[in-house]
């Protein structure tokens, strides 16, 4: 697979192969960046909150699962609103 | 100046209006109190929040609400305020959330407005010990209810069921906002202050048709709603029910089809409505020979429905607006301007009554142009020392005694009184509700009068 150049390991992980065109949600609570990526052997889906510095990479399988979820499963994630409650 | 509300009730009800009214800060407080903390109070369409997460912010008065469809479908308005520091918690105009997270603390709800979320839980509030979210939701209006998507919020809990408050106005209603099982279409609002008292507009557009030849006559002479001249505005009627009332005009002879064809709706639209509205509904054009007009359900809530020559061939085309006299002060008001269109309207007739609405209504509007011109006239006028000692005529259709100068058309077949002809029947009706409002709270007569 053709890989351009300037989207190589844009993310400073070595073993990243190649990101996709990263897409922004957003809303007046929340900014999110999702694009694809692809590691050496598949892919999957990154999730950053550039805001709060947190950053997850998704498989098919923990997407598939995210999409039976019922609104209540978020309200419990959301629990602690900023991410992990460290002291 | 303390308000005699029993004075003010006594001068109205004979047709004076004390000019105070219309930019007094004692008045408007207890407006704010009696009329806005208890009446039924328009915030939205349901097409405004079609999706799950949907929602629109928006007031009565100084109370901000976010108008929303939780991830269920339902509509719910949550009073706009974070149950911890009384912070904002929608502060955008419109947007799409599962949860709400507060700008100040954090504090997170979830759009059917339940507390989800509070940060370091337990180190702030020993946990559930302290603080139990599932037990706290947003605070809710009084009342919530929706009429053909209309979603309406009374702040009193022992409000009427809307459906009782909106009477027999129901019946007109329907003809802006239900002309087909596929519901209404709105764009908007388009929104804007004016420095004038709201009650004016909310008058002008129940029952006002003495102005209209005066004031739109450039409408007039550019040929753009030649209905409005004074000759055919007169044989228009005056219609009053429960706690609404508007303005018609008379339409040419023929049959239902060619009544609705000559304010320019297409065959397929005529068919929607027939199938729509009921026989007695129909028969307001069908057999009166009568086409809604302007109209206002108490205290602020407008509509509109014109037929404009839409270009230079002559194309006449009808459109529909919905307008809210939102109160900002005793002297300002945001006009609230939604464009409404049936859903199953071809598309060429959404964009051309589009267009007929920009023409006319909305911040571009020539009709509104004109309006605002007096009402903040007016309401300039009303602040001064005089206006305080002059009673304004609101006497027109009766003479010094009080007695009609016409009688009601017979066999008029909707709800309610209707008059042909000038007359301020609807106006005097409206302020008598408003002032029965501001002695009680409700619609519920005066005592001991």
């Amino acid at each position: 697979m053709a890989v351009p150049e300037d989207t190589q390991g844009g993310s400073g992980d070595p073993d990243l192969i190649r990101r996709g065109e990263p897409l922004e949600i957003t809303n007046e609570f929340a900014q999110v960046r999702v694009c694809k990526i692809w590691t050496r052997n598949g892919e999957r889906l990154e999730i950053e909150a550039p805001k709060l510095g947190y950053r997850i990479w998704l498989d098919p399988l923990e997407l598939e699962s995210i999409s039976w979820q019922t609104p209540e499963t978020f309200s419990r994630l959301l629990q602690t609103p900023f991410g992990p409650d460290r002291s | 100046m303390a308000v005699d509300v029993a004075q003010l009730t006594a001068d109205i009800a004979a047709g004076d209006i004390p000019a105070l009214i219309y930019n007094d800060r004692d008045v408007f407080e207890l407006e704010r109190e009696r009329i806005f903390g208890s009446a039924w109070l328009f915030l939205a369409h349901e097409a405004e929040i079609p999706s799950a997460g949907d929602y629109v912010v928006r007031r009565i008065v100084d109370d901000s609400f976010i108008v929303i469809r939780d991830e269920q479908g339902r509509v719910r308005v949550h009073f706009n305020m974070c149950l911890h520091r009384g912070m904002q918690l929608c502060r955008a105009e419109r947007g799409n959330a599962s949860h709400f997270r507060c700008p100040y603390h954090g504090w997170s709800y979830s759009n059917a407005g339940e507390l989800v979320g509070v940060p370091f839980h337990a180190d702030a509030y020993g946990g559930e010990h302290g603080l139990s979210p599932k037990e706290k939701t947003l605070v809710t209006p009084g009342r919530v209810a929706i009429y053909n998507g209309l979603i309406f919020a009374s702040l009193d809990p022992a409000a009427p069921e809307l459906e009782d408050y909106l009477g027999g106005f129901r019946y007109y209603l329907d003809f802006y906002t239900r002309q087909s099982d596929a519901g209404l279409d709105v764009r908007g609002p388009q929104r804007w202050r004016v420095k004038a008292n709201w009650k004016i507009g909310a008058e002008n557009f129940c029952g006002d048709s003495y102005h209209t030849p005066h004031t739109h006559v450039s409408v007039v002479e550019i040929e753009l709603f030649v209905d409005t001249k004074a000759r055919k505005r007169k044989q228009g009627a005056l219609y009053f029910t429960d706690n609404g009332g508007g303005t018609t005009y008379k339409l040419p002879p023929g049959t239902y089809e060619e009544r609705a064809g000559y304010v320019g709706y297409p065959p397929e639209l005529i068919e929607s409505q027939r199938r729509t509205w009921s026989a007695e509904q129909q028969a307001l054009i069908a057999d009166a020979g009568f086409m809604p007009s302007a109209a206002t359900l108490f205290p602020n809530l407008s509509l509109v429905h014109n037929w404009p020559a839409v270009n230079e061939e002559g194309l006449i085309v009808p459109f529909i607006s919905i307008r809210l006299w939102q109160p900002v002060g005793p002297g300002e008001t945001e006009v609230y301007s939604w464009f409404a269109v049936d859903r199953s309207a071809p598309d060429w007739f959404k964009q051309a009554s589009y267009k007929a609405y920009l023409m006319c209504f909305g911040s571009s509007g020539m009709f509104e142009q004109d309006d605002v011109e007096n009402w903040t006239s007016i309401t300039q006028m009303a602040r001064g020392r005089l206006a305080q000692r002059l009673n304004l005529y609101n006497r027109m259709g009766i003479d010094r005694e009080g007695k009609l100068l016409h009688d009601p058309v017979e066999g008029w077949p909707g709800p309610g009184r209707a008059f042909v002809g000038f007359g301020e029947y609807n106006q005097r009706e409206l302020l008598n509700l408003w002032s029965r409002y501001l002695a009680n709270g409700s619609a519920a007569p005066v005592a001991g009068r």
